[in-house]
């Protein structure tokens, strides 16, 4: 049975068995729903306006002294959101797209940033057949690269000017193609990839055991990344001291959520054994 | 690891779906006697309560909710505390919620608390002028399990206790210290909806069948579960408004109502037009000849003698340029509290969508008046609501 999606505007579009539905409405019940729900509303109080954290003109020194962070800055108070905007295609062939992908697996390989495990499962994609490839460039100079098969994907986010790739995720529904992975092992060699080891002000925030997520309060850098099976995410990307507060709490929420989900499934586990 | 993380995504969403409920008013309704059960909010004549933290967002800390005023007369949100002295951070302040939450209001104004205390829940009652609060009292130990708070009357408090596995059962607590057990569902699934009149509506779910009935049971001793009325998971949305449950049927587009009583039979009230079909139809809002639904991300005015709907505008744009829509919660019964939520404002934001970091404009739902009238031809205008804190 399918239906149509119904959300409002902003919500993500999500689609789950009617079973799954039940374990939900089970899951949020004991999880003592109204105790923790509020977050939102008392941040909509005071939050009355568009918060656009900081401009262009004011950007500090530390930022602006470093070119990555100093760009990813300025996309940030110039450009605002792009995550939700597909951006301009771009008149690209195949095989220029399979080559930007291709061309920075190997340099995120070199510098140890992927290890063997997904280098081999994006190496496989790319060298398989693409139902989608395809280049866009988004508002603020940026591009994005993808090469999409069944099931499985290489996407990456490039910074031109930098030559530096600023996402980079490789997807594959098959999960023995892809195994879990640690995500904090690879977290000093995407520093050093990106040239921001000599930050000296990195915080690891606390979030799920499949990710690990890295700031920088000086150069408002956040690192993030995820590996589970059958998805492995390099990321980096500009966000305020403040926003970086909320990711915290996101994190946190989101790992508390999964803890108090696995609980839930462990107990219907458990009665439907008995 | 995936299907567990949808569906951890889907907790997610819910618990965001709840946040966007948590506000709620109403002037037209008079609440005292049938609050909502996920509610943080209670509405009654004067203007609404609600508990909310309202310390740096930087320092946020769950045990630090307090509840707040909003009189409906200057639409102006306050602590609502008037002790003398009081610093409104420890648990005696009348305000102070810490780490529970508001579960209803009673006859002469007073505000019931449930308020986590090392041994279990304690209830508290706070006095409808905010001047001072006492125990009422005092909750299931934890080794009695999970349990939420139901409603109090003449009876007793009543709570609902969550058995290992996911059953049910209905509690009454009639002294302190002793929980009787009124009946056990035996159901794993249950939605808890809404107590108006001294019963208790809630949901219970068959997914193997697809099928989700609704039962009421009267908070008294002898209680035992009646059934209401049955309808698919799939297609089906329900209201409780009035004196009947409504559901709207998303496959044939049909509203049909029963009476909440159980008696009868579900009658078809009208049929929405070709464009609502294959949508989850959410029922809103009603005044028995007028609905509020929302299909399709947007939200339509239906007369239930014709069936003939008008989509409702938004209420402008905020600051960046985004529709003002109101905000409701998905799922939740009764529809003023429903409704009344407030509008979506837009922000931008970054958001964690449990595969990366993304910044993208944020729905935040934000408290204000909506005129039901108004709502209810097709129409949206709302006041907004000022805060002092």
């Amino acid at each position: 049975m399918r239906t149509k999606t119904d959300r409002l505007p902003g919500a993500k579009a999500l689609r789950l068995p009617a079973v799954a539905l039940g374990l939900l409405a089970g899951a949020a019940l004991c999880l003592a729903l109204p105790s923790i729900l509020c977050r939102g509303e008392w941040r909509a109080m005071e939050n009355t306006a568009l918060e656009r954290p900081a401009l262009a003109s004011e950007e500090p020194d530390a930022i602006a002294r470093n070119p990555l962070a100093d760009a990813l800055y300025r996309s940030r108070t110039l450009y605002g959101g792009q995550d939700g905007q597909e951006g301009e295609l771009l008149n690209a062939a195949p095989e220029e797209v399979r080559a930007a992908l291709s061309q920075a697996l190997d340099a995120l390989q070199a510098a140890g940033v992927t290890d063997e495990t997904v280098t081999r499962a994006a190496a496989d994609i790319l060298a398989g057949e693409a139902l989608t490839a395809e280049a866009r460039r988004r508002p603020d100079g940026t591009r994005t690269y993808l090469w999409e098969g069944d099931g499985q994907s290489v996407r990456m986010v490039w910074q031109p000017d930098l030559e530096l790739p600023l996402e980079f995720d490789v997807r594959c529904d098959w999960d023995e193609t892809l195994p879990d992975g640690e995500a904090e092992t690879g977290l000093d060699a995407w520093t050093a990839f990106l040239g921001q080891q000599d930050a000296g002000d990195w915080q690891v925030l606390s979030g799920p055991d499949f990710a690990c997520t890295a700031y920088s309060p000086g150069r408002e850098l956040c690192l993030y990344i995820h590996r589970e099976e059958g998805r492995a995410i390099w990321q980096v990307c500009s966000i305020s001291n403040p926003e970086a507060g909320e990711l915290a709490e996101m994190l946190m929420d989101y790992r508390d959520s999964m803890q108090r989900w696995e609980q839930t499934l462990q107990e219907a586990e458990t009665q439907n054994e008995s | 690891m995936k299907a567990e993380k949808i569906c951890a995504l889907l907790l997610a969403a819910v618990l965001a779906a709840g946040a966007a409920g948590c506000a709620s008013s109403s002037r037209t309704v008079a609440v005292p006697e049938e609050f909502r059960l996920q509610g943080q909010c209670a509405a009654t004549e004067k203007g609404v309560y609600r508990v909310k933290n309202d310390e740096d967002p930087y320092a946020f800390r769950l045990d630090q909710k307090r509840i707040f005023y909003i009189d409906w007369d200057g639409c102006r949100e306050t602590l609502f505390c008037t002790k003398e002295g009081c610093t409104h951070d420890t648990g005696d302040c009348p305000a102070w919620v810490g780490q529970g939450r508001m579960f209803g209001t009673e006859e002469d104004g007073s505000l019931l608390i449930d308020q986590p205390a090392e041994d279990g829940d304690e209830v508290w009652r706070v006095a409808p002028d905010g001047s001072e609060k006492t125990l009422v009292a005092r909750c299931p130990a934890a080794g009695e399990g999970d349990a939420f708070l139901v409603g109090k009357n003449g009876t007793g408090i009543w709570s609902v206790a969550i058995r290992e596995g996911g059953t049910y059962s209905l509690m009454v607590w009639q002294q302190p210290g002793q929980w009787t057990e009124v009946f056990s569902a035996g159901e794993v699934f249950q939605w808890p909806q809404m107590v108006r009149d001294n019963a208790f509506y809630y949901e219970t779910w068959d997914n193997e069948s697809k099928r989700a009935t609704l039962w009421r049971a009267a908070l008294e001793l002898s209680a035992e579960p009646e059934r209401v009325v049955e309808y698919s998971i799939d297609w089906n949305r329900i209201l409780l408004q009035g004196d009947a449950v409504w559901l709207a049927d998303g496959r044939t587009g049909t509203i049909s109502a029963k009476p909440l009583d159980g008696t009868g039979e579900a009658v078809a009230v009208c049929t929405l037009p070709e464009q609502a079909r294959e949508h989850i139809v959410e029922p809103i809002d009603t005044d028995g000849s007028r609905m509020v639904l929302s299909w399709d991300g947007s939200f339509w005015a239906v007369d239930l003698s014709t069936g003939e709907t008008v989509k409702i505008p938004p209420a402008g744009v905020d600051a960046s340029g985004y529709a003002l829509l109101p905000a409701y919660y998905i799922g939740s019964a009764g529809g003023q509290w429903a409704l009344t939520d407030g509008y979506l404002r837009s922000r931008e934001g970054i958001q964690y969508t449990g595969e990366g970091i993304q910044r993208t404009p944020r729905y935040d739902a934000q408290p204000c008046r909506l005129d039901r009238e108004a709502l209810l031809d097709g129409k949206l205008s709302l006041t907004e609501i000022r805060s002092d804190s």
